[in-house]
Parts: structure tokens; C-alpha cells; sequence
């Protein structure tokens, strides 16, 4: 039994070896080819910023007279065009904790002293970092509408509060839980780890399996004393393997694009357990593929298939909560959600307390065991 | 020529309704070359990818060399070494590193395994060239290649698919001379080939395939003396008059006739050149053209059409022009 194991591990490590060599000896387009995709990504996106829609707006109205009435109703009769929607909010500690949730992506409190005396500070805009170039989209729009019916505060009629909170207001002193960095790079950066480290898996060991089929290596390989094991396990190795490299490169990437990681090295180590746990679940669906899919280009159709869409519903562009209620629940079930939030705390928010990874990290551990398990019941190693 | 060294009984392979294989029993002998005719889809390539532990036959056994490959794949893949009928290299990888990778899988280590690359190089006159990638390589080098690696583990058998398929005059020459010196230092060899002159000139021995049923076996002068003690006459004509020219053979000379393509095969036995002259009076009586005649011992191809119906090459044809139509399709 134990000269099985020892044969076994043998063998996938000399087939690791052989796709590491064909790796190297195509250095510089596979590193072409890894670094492409999120520079494209980071420069295009980063850039143009998101084009707000419907974006959940709170209301606290602590004045409760006629001009904020009066404010109130102008917002919801502009919410019609659909550029935010607003929701109107009882108390301030229920706004806060929505905000912090992203129910909603700006909370609006009007004080009952605001355009009352000259020292007011206007009406205050809370939100987080995650929402704040959705949030700064609109709230040129919503300050026009204030200084309507505000108009002695001129240009304080609104006051944004995001980061820093200026002045913190005694009573409802806001306590912003995630958000010390603020711009959408660095939002965007969890997502882009994420997606190259699953589009590496999926043209990793599943793709070399099916180009050494159609080029009669795998027969050749075959005919030795090999069995479907180590076929396995060599093309597992060297996936995880490519992911690894893919981070690195991304994280490289996107420090010169001023991107920081909150919690430093120990962040890049989470971000690593984090990837690998996700890159084994794709592993096991790439291997199933590649193993009963006999065209390269068929493969690449079911691949991304599968990718693009959960990708776009990980919340690697826009924050989930601004999800329609469908696309939350696909997110919900999405494993690569989890990884990319977990990405993004450990980036942008610079805590991730255990009772945030376990759950994460166990979420990604039972997808990569269901997949790798089905693998191994699914994987066939056929000649043609 | 010693004991079996491999013995086939009743392999049956099926592939849902379709029957690849249907019933095949054959042994063959120690450090013979052995030709595996047929025309394509006629089930060699699926017998072949049994004997290697490709696939799993659905019945019947397979042993060689005394082991059976359903209880021991392991033994026997150390004992068989293939080279396809595609060349296959690593071309992103160079000379060198390619056999190491093979050397390894098949367990060699250290000094073995360096001696091993070493001497295969030598063989495939790549020693110059064992940095370089294989892709790299000319077609011929990279064949060669592909021949030293399937016998770096100097398997007891070598299996041959269809090793010259594809290659110039010169470089088909020199795969021959390879294959015979290959046979004497004592490797059985088992070869599928289309080429029906290089089975007649390579093997000792020969079966001969078709429908997943072995039709025939023997050493070529056996399979040629079943076919005919003594003459086959050829004679062609346009293609319109065929049927005409079997009528007046088969009802006015009262001979036995095939026909294949615009041909016709005759088989004259022990008469001599005089029935040729007959066969041509007959049809000039009819004002049937005749495009030529020979007169000639029986080949394998004469083999191949009383076995199976057509030529080796009728079927190679039928089968591409198939294969085109369901491109298409796509």
C-alpha cells in the first residue's frame, strides 16, 4: 500500500515537473499572458469609475418640519429618474448600521438645525469606502435638490462624512467599521485576484490535459507504469501552482498602482490561503472538464461559461448589496464571493478576525472537497 | 523463433452497439516481426491499445509474457514500448529533457538513467542536439526522437503504428534498416502499416484484420500460396466497360473473376501465359478496349482483396472521404 502512495506521488511529481518545464520554456508569454489581464482591467476600470443606478439612498430626517418635509419629497421625485432610490430611515443608529451592511450606499441626516442658524453644518452624507465612487457620483445631484430648500448654506448644503469623519457629531458619533481606504482601485483589486487566480486554474492543468490528448502525448505518457491518480494529483500540483505564481504577479501589480494591503504580510498569507482554497474547488471542475471534453475551444466555451457570470456576481466590481434581490442569492451561493470579500478585508479594511475567516475560509474548504471529490469519481483518463 | 511471447484468446472489445473487436484469437512469437493488417475502423488500433492497457477488452484474455494484463498492467507497460503513428514529442522541451522525463516514469534513476539518455541520443543521432528544443527539430530527427524514447526502457516488445506513414522514400528506407536492426538485438515487433509491400518485405509473420475479425494468418507466402498456387491475372478497362468484361470472362471462358475499381482479378492458377492471350482475344472479339494486362504472382494486395473485398487503398479512401463529410456537417 505504502509503495502505492510512494509510486503515486513519485509519478505526479515527474508530471508536475514535465508541465513546469514546458511552463518555463514559455516564460515570457505565460507572464504576458498572466499580467495582461488585470493591468487591462486596473487601468480601464480604475479610470472610468462606476455609472451610479438606483442607488439605495437612507433618509434620517431628525428636523421633522415643513422644509425638510418639503426636501424629502423633492428627493423621492427625483429618485424617479433612476439614478437612487430613496428610502426613508427612522432612527440614526438603524441608518449606521445599514450603511455599514451596504443596505443602503449613502445615509442622508437632516438635524433639526440645519438652515436654522449660520453655524449649522448642513445636512450629513454618511458612507463607506466600498460605495464611495458610486456615493460621490451622486452627490452633486442631491446637494442641487438641498439648495433648493436650503439655500443659506450655499456649497455646505451637504457634507459629505466618509473616512475620516470630520467632527464627530456627539450623539450619533458615526463609527464607520470598514473603509480606511477609499478609492475604487483598491476596491477592485480583491476582485481581479480572484478572477486570474480562477482563469489560471481553469487554463491550467485542465488545459495542458487536454492539449497532451489531442497531441497524442497523454497516450505516450499512458503507456507507461502510470496510473490516473498521479495523472490527477500532477495536474492538481501544478494548477495550484500556477495560481500562486498569477497572485504574486497581481499583487505585484497592482502595489505600483498604489494599492496597499492593510494588514501587510500576514494579509498577503490570508490572501494566499484564501486563492489556493478557491483555486482547489476550480481545479476539480476543470479536471472533470478536460477529462470528457475533447476540443480545447469547447472547453475554453464551458470554462468561461461558468466563470465570467459567477465572477460578475462575486461582487468583484460593485458591492453585492447593490445587486438586484436574484443575483444576491447566486452571490450568496457563490463561493468566489467569499474569497473575494475575504480578499478585500484583509486589503481594504485591515482586519480579519477569525470569526470573519473561519466561516469564509470553511465555505471554500467544502466547495474545493465537493469539487475535488467529484473529481475523483468523475476524472477519466481517456486516449481520445 | 522461441515460445509465444504473446497470447490473445477471444478478445472481444465493444463500444456501446458498436463491436470493435469481435472474437480475435492470435499468439504471437518471441522476436518475430509481426504485421497486424487491415483497413481502417477494422479494429487495430483498438487490439493494439488492449495489448498496451489502454483500454479494458470486454472479454476474453490477453497474456504476455506470461503475465495477464488485466491482473498485472504494471509488469507488462514495463515490457511494451509503443511509437504512434503521429510523431510525439514535447517540442517545447529539448531533446534531452524529453527522454529524462520518460526515463523517470519508467523508474530509471542516476547513473542508468544518464547512460540510457546517453545511448539513446547516440541511436537517434541527436547527441549534437540534446539541448536543443524538439520543436525545433526536422521532421525525420523529431521521428527518430520519438523512436529512441519509446525504447528507452528496452522493452521486450515494440509496437509500431504505422511507422511510415508520412515519411520520404530515403527516410522510410532508414526506418526499415532501423526496425530490422531493432529485431535482431532480440525486440519482438509488432507493426500496423497501410503498406502492404512493407509487410510483404518486413514480417515473418502476418494477420490480417477486418470487421474486428481476424480473416487470416500466416507468414506471407502462406497468406499468398491461399489466394493462389500459381497466377493472378490482371486486366483493366474503362470503367463503363467492367461489367460488360465480367460477363465475358465468367459466361465465355468460364472462369472465376473478381472486380475491383475499374479491374479485374483472375485467378489463372497453375495455366500459363497462354489463358492471357485467351482473355485478351476473348475481349478484343468484343471490341472491349483494353487499358492493360499483366500476368504476376500473387501479392498481399491480391491477398487483401480476397480477404476483405477491396484494396488496402479503397477503404483508406472511402474511410477520408467519410471523415470529410462529417466535417463538413460540423
Amino acid at each position: 500500500m505504502s509503495n502505492i502512495i510512494t509510486s503515486t506521488l513519485g509519478k505526479a511529481y515527474i508530471l508536475y515537473k514535465r508541465d513546469m518545464l514546458i511552463f518555463k520554456s514559455n516564460l515570457r508569454a505565460n507572464i504576458v499572458r498572466t499580467v495582461l489581464f488585470p493591468l487591462i482591467i486596473l487601468i480601464f476600470f480604475s479610470n472610468i469609475g462606476a455609472v451610479a443606478h438606483n442607488v439605495p439612498v437612507g433618509v434620517v430626517n431628525m428636523a421633522n418640519n415643513a422644509n425638510s418635509y418639503k426636501f424629502v419629497q423633492s428627493l423621492y421625485a427625483t429618485s424617479s429618474d433612476g439614478l437612487f432610490k430613496v428610502v426613508s430611515i427612522p432612527s440614526m443608529s438603524q441608518g449606521m448600521s445599514e450603511v455599514n451592511s451596504g443596505t443602503v450606499s449613502l445615509l442622508l441626516v437632516i438635524n433639526p438645525t440645519v438652515g436654522t442658524s449660520s453655524e449649522s453644518t448642513g445636512i450629513l452624507a454618511y458612507y463607506s469606502s466600498p460605495d464611495a465612487s458610486t456615493v460621490e457620483g451622486i452627490l452633486p445631484t442631491i446637494s442641487a435638490v438641498a439648495s433648493e430648500f436650503y439655500s443659506g448654506l450655499g456649497s455646505r448644503s451637504i457634507v459629505p462624512i466618509n473616512a475620516q469623519p470630520q467632527t464627530p457629531n456627539t450623539e450619533f458619533a458615526p463609527t464607520l467599521t470598514s473603509g480606511l481606504s477609499t478609492n475604487y482601485e483598491d476596491f477592485l483589486v480583491g476582485g481581479v485576484i480572484a478572477l486570474v487566480a480562477v482563469f489560471g486554474t481553469l487554463f491550467g492543468g485542465g488545459f495542458t490535459l487536454i492539449t497532451d490528448k489531442q497531441l497524442g502525448n497523454l497516450k505516450a505518457l499512458l503507456i507507461t507504469p502510470l496510473n490516473r491518480s498521479s495523472v490527477m494529483l500532477g495536474k492538481t500540483i501544478y494548477t495550484l501552482t500556477l495560481s500562486v505564481i498569477s497572485t504574486l504577479l497581481v499583487i505585484v501589480i497592482s502595489l505600483f498602482f498604489g494599492t496597499t494591503i492593510l494588514m501587510g504580510l500576514v494579509g498577503v498569507v490570508w490572501i494566499f490561503i484564501l486563492v489556493l482554497m478557491l483555486t482547489l474547488g476550480f481545479t476539480g471542475i476543470s479536471l472533470i472538464m478536460a477529462s470528457r471534453v475533447k476540443k480545447p475551444e469547447i472547453y475554453a466555451i464551458f470554462t468561461q461559461t461558468i466563470a465570467l457570470p459567477l465572477w460578475f456576481l462575486s461582487g468583484a466590481f460593485f458591492p453585492a448589496a447593490s445587486m438586484p434581490t436574484w443575483m444576491r442569492v447566486i452571490s450568496t451561493v457563490n463561493p468566489m464571493t467569499y474569497a473575494v470579500d475575504g480578499i478585500r478585508d484583509v486589503m481594504i479594511t485591515g482586519s480579519y478576525p477569525l470569526s470573519t475567516a473561519l466561516p469564509q475560509i470553511g465555505i471554500l474548504a467544502l466547495f474545493a472537497v465537493i469539487m475535488l471529490g467529484l473529481a475523483i469519481k468523475l476524472f477519466k483518463v481517456q486516449i481520445a | 523463433m522461441a515460445g509465444e511471447v504473446i497470447e490473445i484468446k477471444n478478445l472481444v472489445k465493444r463500444f456501446g452497439d458498436f463491436t470493435a473487436v469481435n472474437g480475435i484469437s492470435l499468439s504471437i512469437k518471441e522476436n518475430e516481426i509481426f504485421g497486424i493488417l487491415g483497413p481502417n475502423g477494422a479494429g487495430k488500433t483498438t487490439t493494439i491499445n488492449m495489448m498496451l492497457g489502454l483500454i479494458i477488452p470486454t472479454e476474453g484474455t490477453i497474456i504476455v509474457d506470461g503475465y495477464n494484463i488485466n491482473k498485472n498492467p504494471a509488469v507488462i507497460k514495463e515490457k511494451m514500448g509503443l511509437m504512434t503513428q503521429e510523431t510525439v514529442v514535447d517540442g517545447d522541451l529539448t531533446a534531452q529533457q524529453n527522454l529524462e522525463i520518460f526515463a523517470e516514469l519508467y523508474g530509471m534513476k542516476g547513473k542508468d538513467k544518464e547512460d540510457a539518455i546517453d545511448y539513446a541520443l547516440d541511436e537517434a543521432d541527436l547527441t549534437n542536439f540534446r539541448n536543443a528544443k524538439a520543436g525545433s527539430f526536422s521532421g525525420g530527427m523529431q521521428r527518430r526522437l520519438n523512436l529512441v524514447k519509446s525504447m528507452l526502457h528496452s522493452p521486450k516488445i515494440l509496437v509500431l503504428d504505422e511507422p511510415t506513414t508520412g515519411l520520404d522514400v530515403q527516410n522510410r528506407v532508414s526506418m526499415w534498416d532501423r526496425i530490422r536492426k531493432l529485431n535482431k538485438s532480440g525486440v519482438t515487433i509488432i507493426l500496423t502499416t497501410q503498406y502492404l509491400e512493407e509487410a510483404d518485405s518486413l514480417c515473418n509473420r502476418i494477420a490480417i484484420i477486418d470487421h474486428g475479425q481476424l480473416k487470416a494468418i500466416g507468414t506471407p507466402g502462406e497468406l499468398k500460396r491461399m489466394v493462389s498456387e500459381g497466377n493472378i491475372i490482371d486486366i483493366s478497362l474503362r470503367f463503363e466497360d467492367i461489367e460488360k468484361g465480367e460477363k465475358v470472362i465468367k459466361q465465355k471462358l468460364k472462369m472465376d473473376c473478381k472486380v475491383v475499381a475499374d479491374r479485374i482479378s483472375i485467378n489463372a492458377g497453375k495455366e500459363d501465359v497462354k489463358t492471357l492471350s485467351a482473355i485478351i482475344a476473348a475481349l478484343e472479339k468484343e471490341k472491349i478496349p483494353i487499358i492493360a494486362a499483366s500476368m504476376h504472382l500473387p501479392t498481399l494486395d491480391d491477398v487483401f482483396i480476397s480477404l476483405t473485398g477491396g484494396t488496402i487503398r479503397d477503404e483508406l479512401g472511402e474511410q477520408k472521404s467519410n471523415a470529410s463529410k462529417v466535417m463538413w456537417r460540423r
